[in-house]
């Protein structure tokens, strides 16, 4: 499977989604105007993985700042996660942010209590 | 293709299955059931998803006037620095317009100055021009100018 890594720019985060070494991140700042445009390279790669996952999947999500519109398609990306999750694979999301940035921390556990889906929030 | 398709394609999409359910209408008591079963936990998911986003929506817009309030305030520092800074300036330019003037009047002053020295010279070359001349080319004349000074001639 063909990796994607996609490098940031200021209004979008650095992608990395690497199933040879295992590494899907996505970290930075999130606020493009078409989001969904952006984010749909990353669900389709997800979506194509989730046929013939690793035995674990860790994704990790740090980003400082994101747009309502970037909100909806990272819930798509749980969503796809959580689905592979019941499908019987094993997954974890982990949610990193700054240790002083509490909305941040308040936005993951908002997820996490909407999720069915191992959810870790990690300060750093 | 709308904003509400391009958000929530699954959303949309399942809202368009169940309205053709519903318009079809050829359902069992249990098909019904089922359906609004599924419309229920769609619509309560759908329900949850909006919960989260509007919250988070909510959050942004508070950071974002956080920022701007911040702003506001350097903004209003950074004016009262440059007030603070073009004060300044105009003092200094006060300042060497001052220290110009008086630079041009010592100007002024030495070349007065400069310029009485150099008469002064000229005045004393001559006197001295004269000297030598009756002292050294044309001495006659100088003894008969000294013998009628002295009423000897």
């Amino acid at each position: 499977m063909r990796n994607l890594v996609i490098e940031p720019t200021s209004k979008t985060p650095k992608v990395i989604l690497n199933a040879d070494l295992g590494i899907f991140e996505i970290t930075g700042r999130s606020i493009p105007e078409d989001a969904i445009g952006f984010y749909r390279k990353v669900l389709d790669w997800i979506e194509e993985y989730s046929k013939n996952p690793l035995p674990e999947t860790a994704f990790k999500f740090h980003l400082e700042y994101f747009n309502t519109s970037s909100s909806k398609c990272l819930l798509d990306i749980f969503r796809k996660l959580e689905r592979m999750h019941k499908n019987g694979h094993k997954v974890v999301i982990r949610w990193h942010y700054d240790a002083d940035d509490e909305d941040m921390a308040e936005t993951g556990q908002d997820y996490q209590a909407l999720l069915d889906v191992p959810f870790e929030l990690v300060p750093v | 293709m709308s904003q509400q398709d391009q958000y929530f394609p699954e959303e949309t999409a399942f809202l368009e299955e169940a309205r053709a359910k519903a318009e079809k209408g050829a359902l069992s008591p249990e098909e019904w059931r089922q359906a609004y079963g599924i419309l229920i936990e769609n619509y309560e998911n759908l329900l949850k998803t909006v919960e989260v986003l509007t919250h988070q929506a909510t959050q942004l817009e508070n950071k974002l006037e956080k920022v701007r309030s911040q702003l506001e305030l350097q903004k209003k520092a950074l004016s009262m620095e440059v007030e603070g800074l073009e004060k300044q300036v105009h003092v200094q330019q006060k300042e060497v317009h001052k220290k110009a003037q008086e630079r041009d009047f010592l100007y002024d002053q030495m070349g007065k100055t400069r310029l009485m020295l150099i008469v002064i010279l000229a005045i004393l070359l001559v006197i001295v021009g004269f000297v030598f001349y009756y002292l050294f080319v044309d001495t006659e004349r100088m003894i008969t100018f000294v013998k009628r000074l002295r009423g000897l001639e």
